[in-house]
């Protein structure tokens, strides 16, 4: 420890700027460890070496300086007017915003170009996503068909109507999404029963309030001829909804 | 802060040139020592010079008397941002200055009377330098504030805003460093002596 502390004094002594107390210390340790003597011996080798070079320097032309200097002063107006507009100009300031700034345009453009856009996953014409949505409005639709294929008039009433005619228009709209994203994918027997089926929905969201029986019946008689029940049971136990994508 | 320097401080923020060259004559022999520690040779430690007064002129705007203490702390914190910036500079470009130095030697012998002493303190600028290279910019800042410009210890440790104990650390694995480089000549001298 004592001898860490001589080290750091060692300078100090042969400047004379160690305290009285730590000149006495310093000499009282020197005279009984011979390492730090010979350590100071050393430095004050090298210090009167340093002390020649540093005495020795010669002086400039101050005043040929000094026109430089006046020349430079004069010749540079443009940091001057930099100033004025940035008085407190502070690289760290400007780093800390430059990063700050980078931030947001990274959020700003993950935002922009990579968020997904509403309806963007459900218009997705990957396999894997028209497979389920098309097993999905198969389940919804399925309850509808099998109503009208078993009607009977005594079964309908206005409120049912009505109610059935909001729901094919919801499937209508859901079909004309499917067709649309069917469009790449090459299943003829797919798209085939997404046209009749859309010609089915269409008749029962034109019928009126008033129970039309005729037209009613005439909707029966179609699904039972366009065997969509048939064909719909097909897709359900997936023998169709395997679709074959070509370019997709 | 002096007075009168605060004084001149604030008319050379004016414009005021004649009071911007007494504060060059005030501190200029301060910051060629500074430079002259860093880049050991005249010619550039006077281009420094100039350059480092140049700078304090058109950054004058920012010198705050209640943060920066005095002017000539100031400008010695300019000087040593700068000499340590020109030295980087100098050792990307690989252009060391001892083949100057070393045509510098030859001049000096021929002109002089005792040219062998000249010669080996040439050599010992030399060494030394090349000493001074080895060290971490902040042991060179101190050992050239400590020097070349006989700032106290406390001095220095306000200028780099560190503890008196790491300076005194430093001066000494400095001066370790140095002793190394320097070791030709004690061992010549030790010839001498015997």
């Amino acid at each position: 420890m004592s001898c860490k502390k001589c080290e750091g004094m060692m300078e100090l002594y042969l400047h004379e700027e160690l305290s009285k107390p730590d000149k006495k210390f310093f000499e009282e340790h020197l005279s009984k460890c011979n390492d730090c003597a010979l350590k100071f011996n050393k430095i004050k080798q090298v210090v009167s070496k340093i002390d020649s070079i540093t005495n020795n320097l010669t002086e400039p032309d101050w005043d040929k300086s000094w026109q430089i200097i006046k020349r430079n002063v004069e010749k540079k107006p443009g940091k001057k007017i930099f100033s004025i507009y940035f008085p407190s100009f502070n690289w760290r300031l400007a780093a800390a915003y430059s990063i700050f700034i980078f931030i947001l345009g990274i959020a700003a453009g993950k935002i922009l170009f990579f968020s997904p856009r509403p309806g963007k996953i459900e218009t997705s014409s990957s396999p894997q996503n028209i497979q389920l949505a098309m097993r999905e409005y198969i389940e919804d639709i399925k309850p509808l068909i099998i109503e009208y294929v078993n009607y009977q008039p005594i079964y309908k009433n206005k409120e049912d109507i009505a109610f059935d005619k909001e729901l094919a228009l919801q499937l209508l709209n859901r079909n004309r999404n499917l067709q649309h994203r069917m469009s790449r994918a090459r299943n003829n027997n797919l798209q085939q029963l997404l046209k009749e089926l859309e010609i089915i929905l269409m008749e029962i969201s034109k019928l009126s309030s008033n129970n039309e029986y005729e037209n009613l019946f005439m909707i029966k008689k179609l699904i039972q001829i366009k065997r969509t029940i048939y064909k719909l049971e097909a897709l359900y136990l997936e023998r169709m909804t395997k679709i074959r994508t070509q370019g997709v | 802060m002096n007075p009168n320097e605060q004084k001149l401080v604030e008319q050379a923020k004016e414009g005021n040139m004649a009071a911007f060259e007494e504060l060059y004559r005030l501190n200029r022999e301060k910051i060629f020592r500074l430079t002259h520690g860093f880049v050991n040779n005249n010619a550039d430690a006077e281009d420094l010079l100039q350059e480092i007064f140049s700078r304090a002129f058109q950054a004058l705007n920012r010198f705050k008397p209640n943060r920066d203490a005095n002017f000539s702390t100031w400008l010695y914190k300019i000087g040593i941002n700068y000499s340590i910036s020109f030295l980087r500079k100098l050792r990307r470009q690989k252009r060391g200055n001892q083949q100057p130095i070393k045509d510098n030697l030859k001049i000096a012998a021929a002109e002089n009377s005792n040219p062998e002493r000249l010669v080996e303190m040439e050599e010992l600028k030399i060494t030394f330098k090349n000493g001074l290279d080895t060290l971490s910019c902040r042991q060179r800042t101190i050992i050239v504030l400590r020097y070349y410009n006989g700032l106290k210890i406390k001095e220095i440790a306000d200028h780099l805003k560190c503890s008196e104990g790491s300076v005194k650390k430093q001066i000494f694995r400095a001066l370790s460093g140095l002793r190394k480089k320097l070791n030709v000549f004690f061992k010549e001298e030790k010839n001498h002596e015997l």
